[in-house]
């Protein structure tokens, strides 16, 4: 682990560091509360030894300042404390940190602390990883491994209000795999699924980087296209039918003897704007236009 | 054979922080004793200055080495140091001189003692 230690006392710096480093872990040392402050950031350490009273930040100030920047990771702290200073322990436990020794520093104690520190810290890394992995997995359509409507709403959200502030325009475009219902009833719900991860993967790798995929529905997809016209937007979705198309996988039941996808188009322009509900049903208009126009095609809405 | 341990230092203390081992090289005993004498002389001068003067100088100075003593097992000056914090603070002058005067010598003694016993044997 790496462990902070902060006391303006020399000899105790130097036991609590030869208890630390004995252990096998890696100490850094502060003189004061403010070099303390400028270590944790700079090296985010598992473990903060903290003295009570110091020159610059003292104990209690470093501990609501820890606490106040943690995000996703989590710092054991253990005061430093005299012996006959109940209320600072309080203070100290309530202004966060876990636990304290009291000094002159027994080395027994804090070898103790920091087994418990281990436990702990290691707990809450595991916890963060869950919790980074289900709120991306609460993102992510399991079929196709793209982004999924809930991420949509987010993402459309933040950008139409942006899109919206700063004078820009963007593109949304609906796709619909053509005829899949047909596809499933010939090829098998296996194949329909198969077909669906192709097409997401094909519109993906199609599209640039900043470009989002959402799985809308069943067999429908949306791109959203930052910074494009309508026309643009429906050049690159022209891109990912004709790819969709060369995936050549077999559909007797469609426009062309392989599987094809429809596309809708529509953007937001600054100068007459729309919310982006109405983005939505234009596109959604459109992509009506394309399948009764014959499919496997892109229409502008 | 370990070296005698004077009266006023804590022999458990002592053994507690020789057997945490190197540091840099050098006994960590030795280094905490090193900065414990460097820091004791300071300090007591600084006292001396600040009794005319400074009470809560004073005060933080005792306070401060209470702390340091503490830590190097010289507990005999840990004790003087916590009388003296408590004299300075009603402002009870000759007392406070007295204390002065007897931490000096319990100071050299200890300073004394702590130096052989970090001598490597």
């Amino acid at each position: 682990m790496r462990v902070l230690v902060a006391d303006d006392e020399p000899g105790a710096r130097l036991v609590a560091q030869g208890v630390v480093e004995g252990l096998g872990h890696q100490c850094v040392v502060a003189e004061d509360g403010d070099a303390a402050w400028r270590l944790f950031q700079q090296h985010q350490p598992e473990v903060l030894v903290t003295d009570w009273r110091m020159p610059g930040l003292d104990g209690l100030q470093l501990c609501r300042a820890v606490r106040n920047a943690e995000r996703d990771s989590y710092t054991y702290i253990v005061l430093l404390t005299s012996m006959d200073r109940h209320d600072d322990v309080l203070s100290g436990v309530e202004a966060g940190a876990d636990d304290y020794v009291v000094k002159p520093l027994d080395p027994f104690a804090l070898h103790a602390r920091l087994l418990v520190a281990r436990r702990v810290t290691s707990l809450h890394a595991e916890l963060g990883r869950y919790r980074a992995e289900l709120a991306n997995q609460a993102r992510t359509d399991p079929l196709t491994g793209v982004r999924n409507r809930l991420k949509l709403t987010a993402d459309l959200g933040l950008l139409h209000s942006r899109s919206e502030r700063y004078a820009r325009t963007y593109s949304l475009a609906l796709c619909d795999v053509d005829s899949f219902k047909h596809f499933n009833d010939t090829y098998g719900h296996q194949a329909g699924d198969d077909a669906l991860r192709a097409v997401a993967a094909t519109l993906v790798a199609q599209l640039r980087e900043g470009e989002g995929v959402y799985r809308y529905g069943g067999e429908e997809f949306l791109v959203a296209l930052p910074e494009q016209r309508a026309t643009g937007a429906a050049a690159a979705l022209e891109r990912c039918r004709k790819a969709v198309e060369r995936l050549a996988i077999e559909h007797s039941g469609g426009p062309a003897p392989v599987l094809t996808i429809s596309t809708g188009v529509s953007a937001f322009v600054p100068a007459t704007p729309i919310s982006s509900e109405d983005v939505l049903r234009q596109a959604d208009i459109a992509l009506y236009r394309a399948k009764s126009s014959g499919r496997n095609t892109v229409a502008i809405g | 054979m370990p070296a005698q341990v004077c009266p006023g230092i804590d022999a458990q203390r002592v053994t507690v922080l020789r057997d945490l081992g190197p540091a840099g090289g050098t006994s960590l005993f030795a280094a905490v004793v090193e900065v414990f004498v460097r820091q004791s002389s300071t300090s007591l001068a600084a006292m001396r200055q600040a009794l005319e003067a400074d009470s809560s100088a004073l005060r933080e100075e005792a306070h401060n080495l209470k702390g340091a003593a503490a830590n190097v097992g010289a507990v005999t000056v840990a004790a003087l140091c916590q009388q003296l914090e408590i004299a300075v603070r009603p402002g009870d002058k000759p007392r406070t001189i007295d204390l002065l005067n007897e931490l000096e010598g319990v100071l050299e003694c200890s300073t004394r003692c702590l130096l052989d016993l970090s001598e490597p044997q």
